[in-house]
């Protein structure tokens, strides 16, 4: 695409008018205008840089919420005349902290440094890269694009806190093969230590012994106690509030945050999200099987109306007996939610509810008034979980005034 | 700030308000005529010279510049009145002057006290219109105000000719070396305008390496600064290379140049159209190789669309 701008316009308009006059009136004044005109306006639009190649460098392609990342643009052509105006384009979730994604600046080696901030998780897209060849004097440019488009992850915020003895934590009833990385009763070799009068002759490492000349033992890795699912909502309606706080993001921040200290306690972790479809993700363990469970966590997306009881139905199959259930909803606009949950707890699942107030963020989005809409909502809102609550499930009414620690907080109380 | 060390800044702020100045007097220079043509409406104006217009044009534009500062509603508001009173004003004086008086339609028009008094306010308006816009474009950074100054040069340049060859019934000579001298101030007027919009008043964070460097601002300006003196040279080469050839070689130009057709500015304006003409095939030639390259696999099409500041 090329762009003229009000100048080439203007000394071209000139020219000719000029040259006409000049002809008309035999202005020798006008004749050298209008020549001077067109041939400096063809002079400079035989001048255009050639296309520079763009590379750009993230400082990591994958963050945290609210963190920062710098991003560095190397530009690479050869010196010529004209100039370069260079737009990297930006997701519309990714905000400008710190210099400019677009600048202008001469032809030759050059880089662009600038800082962008993540205020919400998703993969967020940089670039493409426009960029504008001007000719020297500013009249005219032609704009390509060039396909350099580098994905950045943000991953949710967390409280990254080891995980307490949780209420709800329970014993498996059929230990897994699950690695902890830690000495313990498990079939995986761990390391090699001296004889104690109390060891099973079995653990004597005879080889290690005959080399040493004293006794050994085998000692092998310790495995998982506990497994949690986490049931979270995803619907349409919990996406009520602003971008960066409503019910969904701070349910997903919850479960990332306790999922990190569950993992991290030697506990598994299971995900099922529910919203247009229903996902199942399996217990998994291990510190390093968080990133996976961060990534479907960022991949959630508002959306559907699928109900929590026809949820549970579903993923009973899934779900191990006795498993401790964490749900993440707003509880709203689901008939279905008593049912579901005296499903949940008549299968022997310890429950805790984690419901964010959404009425509370809708009535934030309406700058605090109070209206009868939202005094019943609020109330109905209310006897749900004082019902919730008589099936016995834990239920942490989560308002926006307490904060992502409060809610772990409450957890392990 | 701007990213440009201070002289650069004061010369991009200092350079329009002198190149204004000079093509006035110029202008004056050029078209001492003006005068005459002032005298024609009303005897009394053929005592203020042009170059009188000059200061009081400036002087205006800037309380101009002042009012649509503060108060720019009403100052449109103002204008747009005055422009339907000048109107009125018109219609007004030719109704009264085809109603009254003896004679012919024009002689009654001209010998209208109205209509005379409604020719000498347009004209004084005119006349300062070159300055008084060219100072509100400068303090103001409007382009149209720069458009009508520039426009306002020409026009009263093309009325002066006009008038020249009605009145007289020949051509008013131009000295070729000053009407270069006046496009050129004209250039720089236009260009100075440009500079203190793209580089003075230009949000800073534009400039990638501001904190870090203050040279590319600069940089930038002072390339399209060199570029524009190397280009204004070469242009007015090919410019003044048409009056030149015929000047020197009036009498020993070969058959079919020498002609009667040469020596007229139409001729000189061909000649001129044929000198650029291998510069015009240069510039077509280097874009449609530009275009060649454009299949490069580095680079992905052509998007339309904004380069605003942000994301």
């Amino acid at each position: 695409m090329s762009g003229f701008t009000s100048r080439a316009v203007g000394y071209s308009s000139a020219a000719t008018v000029l040259m006409v006059l000049a002809f008309v009136l035999s202005s020798e004044l006008f004749l050298i205008g209008g020549l001077l005109c067109m041939a400096l306006m063809v002079l400079s639009f035989s001048f255009i840089p050639g296309r520079p190649k763009v590379e750009r460098e993230l400082e990591r392609e994958q963050c945290f919420e609210d963190e920062t990342i710098e991003v560095l643009l190397k530009l690479d052509g050869r010196k010529q005349a004209g100039n370069l105006e260079v737009f990297d384009r930006l997701s519309p979730g990714a905000l400008l902290k710190n210099s400019s994604n677009c600048a202008m600046l001469p032809p030759g080696k050059r880089s662009i440094r600038y800082v962008i901030e993540a205020p919400l998780r998703g993969y967020h897209p940089v670039g493409p890269t426009s960029v504008r060849r001007w000719d020297p004097l500013w009249l005219w440019f032609s704009q390509g694009e060039i396909d350099n488009k580098s994905l950045l992850t943000v991953f949710p915020s967390m409280i990254t806190e080891k995980a307490r003895v949780m209420k709800i934590a329970k014993i498996k009833q059929r230990p897994g093969d699950m690695k902890l990385r830690r000495v313990g009763l498990g079939k995986e070799f761990h390391s090699i230590r001296d004889y104690n009068t109390t060891d099973p002759f079995n653990t004597i490492n005879w080889k290690a012994s005959a080399r040493n000349r004293k006794l050994l033992v085998n000692q092998f890795e310790a495995e998982s106690v506990t497994d949690v699912m986490f049931l979270l909502d995803s619907r349409m309606v919990t996406r009520v509030g602003t971008m960066i706080d409503n019910p969904l993001e701070q349910s997903i921040r919850f479960t990332a945050s306790l999922a990190a200290g569950l993992l991290q306690s030697s506990n598994r972790v299971g995900l099922i999200i529910y919203g247009s479809t229903v996902s199942v993700f399996r217990p998994v363990g291990g510190t390093s099987n968080l990133t996976g469970i961060l990534h479907d966590l960022t991949n959630v997306t508002p959306s559907g109306y699928n109900t929590m009881g026809a949820t549970v139905e579903y993923s009973l199959p899934y779900l191990d007996p006795n498993v401790p259930v964490v749900l993440l909803s707003p509880l709203s606009e689901d008939p279905t939610v008593k049912e579901a949950i005296k499903n949940l707890i008549g299968r022997g699942h310890p429950l805790t509810v984690v419901s964010p107030a959404g009425v509370e963020y809708e009535r934030m989005v309406y700058e605090g008034k109070i209206t009868p809409k939202y005094l019943l909502k609020r109330m109905a809102r209310k006897n749900l979980i004082d019902d919730i609550r008589s099936m016995g499930a834990k239920v942490i009414d989560w308002t926006p005034d307490h904060d992502l620690a409060w809610a772990i907080m409450e957890v392990w109380k | 700030m701007s990213g440009l060390d201070r002289w650069e800044r004061n010369l991009i702020l200092v350079l329009p308000v002198l190149s204004l100045l000079f093509i006035g007097v110029l202008f004056h220079l050029l078209f001492p005529i003006h005068s005459d043509l002032g005298g024609w409406i009303l005897e009394e104006l053929s005592s203020v010279p042009f170059i009188v217009m000059v200061p009081v044009g400036g002087v205006l534009g800037y309380v101009l510049h002042l009012l649509f500062r503060k108060k720019a509603k009403q100052t449109i508001a103002y204008s747009k009145r005055m422009m339907v009173g000048l109107s009125g004003w018109l219609f007004l004086s030719v109704f009264i002057s085809l109603l009254s008086g003896e004679g012919d339609i024009l002689e009654r028009l001209s010998e209208g006290v109205l209509f005379r008094a409604w020719a000498v306010f347009v004209f004084l308006l005119f006349s300062l219109s070159p300055t008084l816009f060219g100072v509100m474009a400068v303090f103001s950074r409007k382009r149209w105000a720069l458009a009508v100054s520039v426009m306002s040069f020409f026009l009263l340049a093309t009325s002066s000719m006009v008038f020249s060859q009605a009145r007289n019934s020949r051509v008013l000579e131009q000295d070729p070396l000053m009407s270069l001298l006046f496009v050129w101030g004209m250039i720089v007027f236009i260009e100075g305008v440009n500079w203190t919009k793209r580089y003075i008043d230009r949000d800073p964070n534009e400039f990638p390496e501001m904190v870090s460097g203050r040279e590319i601002a600069g940089a930038l300006w002072r390339r399209q600064l060199s570029y524009t003196i190397i280009f204004v040279g070469a242009a007015s080469i090919f410019a003044y290379l048409p009056i030149l050839i015929v000047e020197f070689f009036r009498d020993t130009l070969p058959y079919p140049l020498s002609i009667y057709e040469t020596t007229t500015v139409f001729g000189k304006g061909m000649l001129g159209l044929i000198i650029l003409l291998p510069l015009i095939l240069l510039m077509l030639a280097r874009r449609r190789m530009d275009r060649k390259r454009r299949r490069d696999p580095d680079t992905d099409g052509d998007d339309a669309g904004p380069f605003p500041h942000g994301p």
